[in-house]
């Protein structure tokens, strides 16, 4: 008759305890990793900026290159003035259409360039050295 | 068993049992606040390498927290200098991270990194 009795208050006990632990140390432990991650997070994201610069960097040179470049404009339009010599006006036409894209591509690059310098410097203003 | 034990017994058990409800209350309520991981991590901010030269004002034009609540600023006291002026020595140097900073960095970064992969492909064809 006292055993269950004595044993029912000791497993209320420490139910007690373990739910009180828990309430206090899970949300503590995930803020701290939260706060712990999300400057990693953030400065791994601006080591990323360097190498995109440098891709679009070498896309915009390559795009704005001469006639001997394959894939620049000038080599683009030299490919378009050869085809319609040959009289293959439906290959000009698919040409002269990158070439438009091709044109608005420098211009999208550009900005976006102007954009990665502008990420650049507000990822050093947190103090990450890229 | 004596009656003034029994009695003792039954009221021990039961402010216990009183006790232990009330907690698993407060745990209950407390972990499905700030117990989720996920939905932690996108309503907390935290702050990242302060420099003295960030302004206050750098994070004004961060974009909001979709989700974000509240609000833990980090504030870190600007370096104590001898030459300084005294007023400069007391603005102290806020620098605050939020996660939709950090996400709207990795959209952009992204969204650039599959701009230059088409002018990739888009080079690949000549």
């Amino acid at each position: 008759m006292r055993t269950p009795r004595s044993l029912k208050s000791k497993i209320l006990l420490g139910a007690t305890v373990v739910t009180a632990g828990a309430a206090f140390i899970v949300p503590t432990a995930a803020f701290a990793a939260t706060n712990d991650v999300l400057p990693v997070r953030y400065e791994r994201a601006c080591l990323r900026i360097p190498n995109l610069e440098i891709r679009t960097n070498n896309l915009l040179t390559r795009l704005q290159g001469d006639a001997s470049v394959r894939g620049s404009l000038a080599w683009l339009q030299a490919q378009i003035d050869d085809a319609k010599a040959k009289g293959r006006a439906q290959l000009a036409t698919v040409l002269e259409n990158r070439l438009r894209v091709r044109t608005q591509t420098i211009e999208v690059l550009n900005v976006r360039l102007g954009r990665l310098e502008k990420l650049a410097d507000k990822c050093r203003e947190h103090g990450v050295d890229i | 068993m004596v009656p003034a034990q029994d009695r003792r017994t039954r009221a021990r058990t039961a402010a216990l049992t009183v006790l232990s409800v009330a907690l698993l209350g407060f745990g209950t309520v407390a972990l499905s606040g700030c117990g989720s991981s996920g939905t932690t991590e996108a309503t907390q901010p935290a702050s990242i390498a302060p420099t003295p030269t960030t302004s206050p004002t750098d994070t004004a034009d961060a974009p909001a927290a979709s989700t974000s609540t509240s609000t833990v600023t980090t504030t870190t006291p600007a370096p104590t200098s001898t030459a300084a002026p005294a007023t400069t020595a007391a603005q102290p140097t806020t620098v605050l991270l939020t996660d939709a900073d950090v996400a709207d960095l990795e959209k952009q970064l992204d969204e650039i990194d599959q701009l230059l992969a088409g002018v990739d492909a888009d080079l690949s064809q000549d």
